[in-house]
């Protein structure tokens, strides 16, 4: 329950996304493997992983995708945000001078609402600024705002009211908890503070 | 009562270097029921790729 509106539209569809489930942890080159299917296909694409059960499991897989050339993961602290769980930043790196933005979820307690799912997984846009109705995007990097949403043959009316929808649910479900959105623009994961040193070696310098 | 048809889709197996030499196909084989199984040069499996064909039911969106 992300309350993205988009989320559920392209849920309707047939051929929607790109899926890979990896029963253990994966090798690094295995998840671009599938970002780059994804990029093949101009579909969203997301790595399941269901032999993570935990999040030391999953700050070393984190730890594994930043011994890749193609993954950079940072420590990012939000403004407004006194805590001392980890917020973990992802990149992956789709060709020179363009990089995808991923998405975090996992059912963990410390993960913000909105990114719980029952399976640790990594989703992202591995395309370019492929929609047309988003152009405040960022030059060198993309995000789920950037999927190209042309087979849902969306009016820009439509468009709007679907940005507004979801930015009003994903306020509420957050709000509910005292927690904020602006604190996940650039977080794939938030975790406990304990898989902070596990996960200091990973992050670049 | 009938019987419930519970005959599993067949999953088709690719190597990891079928998988980076000619993807396209590998995308038309995960489009079809059951995805396909990646797999190293010892048949171990690396991952299982599918492109779901069909909707979602309301209650799993």
């Amino acid at each position: 329950m992300t309350g993205c509106q988009f989320a559920k539209l392209i849920a309707q569809r047939k051929d929607r996304i790109v899926t890979a489930t990896f029963a253990g942890l994966a090798q690094e080159e295995d998840v671009s493997r599938v970002f780059d299917a994804g990029a093949q296909a101009q579909l969203p694409a997301i790595a399941l992983f269901t032999g993570i059960r935990t999040e030391h499991a999953l700050a070393e897989q984190l730890h594994i995708l930043a011994r890749g050339p193609r993954w950079t993961l940072t420590e990012e602290h939000p403004e407004g945000l006194t805590t001392d769980d980890v917020m973990v930043g992802m990149e992956w790196r789709i060709r020179d001078g363009l990089a995808s933005s991923p998405m975090g979820l996992a059912p963990f307690a410390t993960m913000p609402v909105t990114r719980r799912a029952p399976y640790v997984c990594i989703a992202a846009w591995p395309g370019g600024h492929d929609n047309p109705n988003w152009t405040r995007f960022e030059r060198g990097i993309v995000h789920f705002l950037d999927t190209d949403l042309t087979a849902l043959k969306l009016t820009k009316a439509k468009y709007k009211s679907l940005t507004n929808v979801s930015k009003e649910t994903t306020e509420e479900l957050l709000h509910e908890v005292g927690d904020d959105a602006r604190h996940y623009r650039r977080v794939a994961f938030r975790l406990q503070a304990s898989v902070r040193e596990a996960l200091r070696p990973a992050f670049a310098r | 009562m009938a019987k419930a048809r519970t005959r599993r889709a067949k999953q088709r197996r690719v190597t990891l270097d079928e998988f980076d030499r000619d993807l396209p196909r590998v995308l038309l084989a995960a489009r079809k029921a059951g995805g396909v199984v990646v797999v190293d040069a010892d048949g171990n499996t690396r991952f299982h790729l599918s492109i779901p064909h069909a909707a979602l039911p309301e209650s799993r969106r």
